[in-house]
């Protein structure tokens, strides 16, 4: 016989707090209140977890509560009649344990992030139907085209030369994706170029200056969409231009766009399970951070399906290092300093002539 | 006035003659033990892709109310687990399809939008109705007594200025009025807003049979978000500088040679960081304090009122120490600086009634437990 614990017991149609007693004999609480005395078998009643300081509730199934102000005692007594705490509780009262499963909960975020979110969202691009795909890359089209994309003014010579060398190879190189090829160009009178791209995966843009530069850029939209602006045709050779495209198919062929919408969405719930304690805000860091990284991965598999397409051609990576190196001297000429990878969409341009063509 | 000493066994009788009692809320809660408890819950939240979350809250909530005790009696909580999980998997739905819905198409967001207006106020009066009907002291629930024609009275109006004004710009983003006006839209009813809820979640709420009350306060929310609107002014300006400074120091050190007129790109995002957590350190502390302190100085349950001695300077402080240890430690402080809010502002509350506060519901305080099985059945903890 463990006790007697002094608790209050309430019926719970009222507020009103009877003093009782409780005792354990073997696994029967016994409890007195108000002259009676009563039995009831400890795993028929319901109590509430242990914590440090605050007092055990006791549910009866007659609908009481006795509220036993002496918890960690009650604890004791409880756990020494053969009914211990859950395993979860027990986890989070041994300091190894807790030690154990901060450990793990790091290795399960950084797991998670590096691997988890990436596969899960290869897995559910590759399973979206293509028709939803080809809605949402048509929305995003017309969405760009009423904010801050003109038809093209190139020649329509020129436009086909463009996409007749590309349809032939991109023939060979995905022959299951029927691509569309969009040309435009970026509104002259709008200042602001950034675009609202949330997953578009964008290709090289040097900050338009005001507006007078046009866009150096092409980038992919779900539903095999590429959309090549006129500002790229016009500064780079038709190698160059064949190979940003080829860029442009592996992000295609490779999913990309699906994947980088899917990615968003995985690193906002990691970030909502891990930090969901607390609000929005704290979480949108990692996140920004995080989709930055991603987008940097991305591109550089693009990067490789591009080398691997330009061999249809028997050209060698040169073509679209040759771009790389143009942006750089774009770069520079409008004195825009590197952008440090970390805060970056694209791996860092040198890097990447770097990678691709180590003998530049 | 006799001010109840926490430690001090709760007598029932004794109190009853007295004419004015003043009770202190105290809590009990600890970081370092609410640390073990979040760790747990993470990990597991985490490895079970998130199903476990509605455990976790069920754990998380329940050690917040049993450590908060008012005359000596702990609160208790008495969710179901499952119950809040069908909740969370239809929230989860219904913000997946807000937040997409529009990259789709307009006819899909539109839709989506609808049925958010149709469904928004039902949830909330169900969420409102879950959480006090699971909520009791002294073995007595909290309620809700919220009806359908009400809910919508009160809470689509709120609905549709918000969407209106959030997604009004998404459209006409080149339309300068319009985006003003909707910003306004936005700013000018928030304190509006704010009261409305408040004073629908206070006035419907109940102890066993007694009804809470509620006073409106409206211009008094409006002064309160003014001065806070100031503070939020004062922390941009602040930031602001910091990031002039930040940029500064960076064309000082050489690190940047033409820094200052073409500022490099981590200057930026950093100093804006800085300045936002500035303008959150500077205006939540007193926006939150002055809520508190207005919203329950409005509310009566019966003759029982609640006083809130809260200082904004001390929870700024509070904020301020919070804040920088939690992003000092990556997001591991977090649950130290948790229990740290909860006491001060839990503590800071008291409860003042003509006739001991103990002896409310204690007569014919029947518990309708109709509404309340529905609430259990379909729980739903959207954090409002």
């Amino acid at each position: 016989m463990n006790g007697p614990f002094a608790a209050w017991r309430f019926d719970g149609r009222t507020a009103e707090a009877h003093p009782a007693s409780l005792c354990i004999d073997g696994a029967t609480l016994v409890i007195e209140s108000g002259g009676s005395t009563r039995r009831v078998p400890i795993a028929e009643a319901s109590i509430s977890e242990r914590f440090a300081a605050t007092p055990r509730m006791v549910r009866t199934p007659g609908g009481e509560t006795f509220e036993v102000s002496d918890g960690p005692g009650f604890t004791r007594a409880i756990e020494a009649a053969g009914f211990p705490a859950s395993a979860v509780v027990r986890l989070q009262g041994w300091g190894p344990a807790v030690a154990g499963a901060l450990a793990l909960l790091v290795a399960a975020l950084v797991l998670a992030y590096t691997h988890g979110v990436p596969a899960a969202a290869r897995w559910a691009a590759h399973e979206t139907p293509r028709a939803a795909q080809e809605r949402l890359g048509q929305a995003l089209l017309d969405l760009l085209d009423e904010k801050f994309l003109a038809p093209s003014a190139l020649p329509v010579d020129v436009r086909e030369a463009v996409e007749t060398r590309f349809a032939s190879a991109a023939e060979l190189a995905a022959p299951s994706h029927r691509v569309r090829l969009e040309f435009r160009r970026d509104r002259p009178t709008e200042p602001e170029v950034d675009g609202p791209e949330p997953d578009a995966a964008a290709e090289e843009d040097p900050p338009a200056d005001g507006g007078e530069e046009a866009s150096v850029n092409a980038m992919s939209l779900p539903g095999d969409i590429i959309v090549l602006l006129d500002g790229l045709v016009d500064v780079a050779d038709a190698d160059q231009v064949f190979a940003v495209l080829g860029h442009e198919l592996g992000h295609i062929v490779l999913e990309h766009s699906m994947q980088t919408f899917y990615r968003s969405a995985g690193v906002a719930a990691l970030a909502g399970l891990a930090w969901g304690d607390f609000s929005g805000v704290a979480a949108g860091v990692p996140i920004a951070l995080g989709l930055l990284h991603y987008d940097r991965e991305l591109e550089d598999e693009a990067d490789d399906f591009a080398v691997r397409f330009l061999t249809i051609e028997r050209l060698g990576p040169e073509a679209l290092c040759g771009f790389f190196d143009l942006i750089l001297e774009l770069e520079e000429e409008m004195g825009v300093d590197g952008i440090p990878e970390f805060l970056s969409t694209h791996p860092d341009t040198s890097d990447r002539i770097g990678r691709l063509c180590p003998e530049w | 006035m006799t001010a109840a000493a926490p430690e001090s066994p709760p007598d029932t009788g004794e109190r009853l003659g007295l004419a004015s009692v003043e009770t202190s809320l105290v809590f009990t809660g600890d970081g370092a033990e609410y640390f073990r408890i979040w760790v747990v819950n993470t990990l597991i939240t985490l490895l079970t892709l998130g199903a476990y979350s509605s455990w976790a809250k069920v754990r998380r909530t329940r050690y917040l109310w049993q450590n908060t005790r008012l005359g000596g009696f702990a609160f208790d909580y008495h969710a179901r687990p499952i119950a809040i999980l069908r909740g969370r998997i239809l929230a989860l739905g219904l913000f997946g399809a807000y937040t997409y819905a529009f990259d789709f198409s307009k006819t899909a967001g539109i839709v989506v939008l609808a049925a958010l207006c149709v469904v928004g106020p039902w949830l909330f009066m169900r969420a409102q109705q879950f959480k006090l009907a699971n909520t009791s002291w002294r073995g007595l629930r909290f309620g809700f007594d919220g009806r359908l024609p009400e809910a919508f009275r009160v809470v689509l109006p709120i609905l549709i200025l918000w969407f209106s004004a959030t997604v009004f710009p998404v459209w006409y983003a080149d339309d300068v009025p319009v985006v003003l006006w909707s910003q306004l839209a936005v700013v000018l009813p928030l304190p509006w807003m704010h009261h409305r809820l408040k004073r629908y979640q206070h006035a419907r709420a109940s102890y066993g049979d007694r009804a809470f009350s509620f006073a409106p306060m409206l211009l008094r929310f409006y002064w309160v978000y003014l001065k806070g609107t100031l503070l939020v002014v004062l922390g941009g300006v602040l930031g602001a500088l910091a990031i002039a400074g930040s940029i500064g120091v960076t064309a000082a050190l050489g690190l940047a040679p033409d820094a200052a007129s073409d500022p490099p790109i981590v200057a930026i995002v950093l100093g804006t960081l800085f300045a936002a957590a500035l303008v959150f350190v500077f205006s939540w502390p007193y926006l939150a304090a002055r809520l508190q302190q207005t919203t329950w100085s409005a509310t009566r349950l019966g003759g029982v009122r609640f006083e809130t001695r809260i200082r904004a300077w001390r929870l700024f402080w509070l904020t301020l120490q919070n804040v920088f240890l939690t992003v000092a430690t990556l997001g591991f402080y977090w649950p130290y600086a948790a229990m740290r809010f909860a006491k001060y502002r839990i503590e800071c509350m008291t409860v003042l009634g003509d006739t001991p506060f103990i002896a409310a519901g204690t007569h014919s305080g029947q518990v309708g437990a109709s509404g309340e099985g529905v609430a259990d059945a379909f729980g739903l903890d959207l954090g409002l």
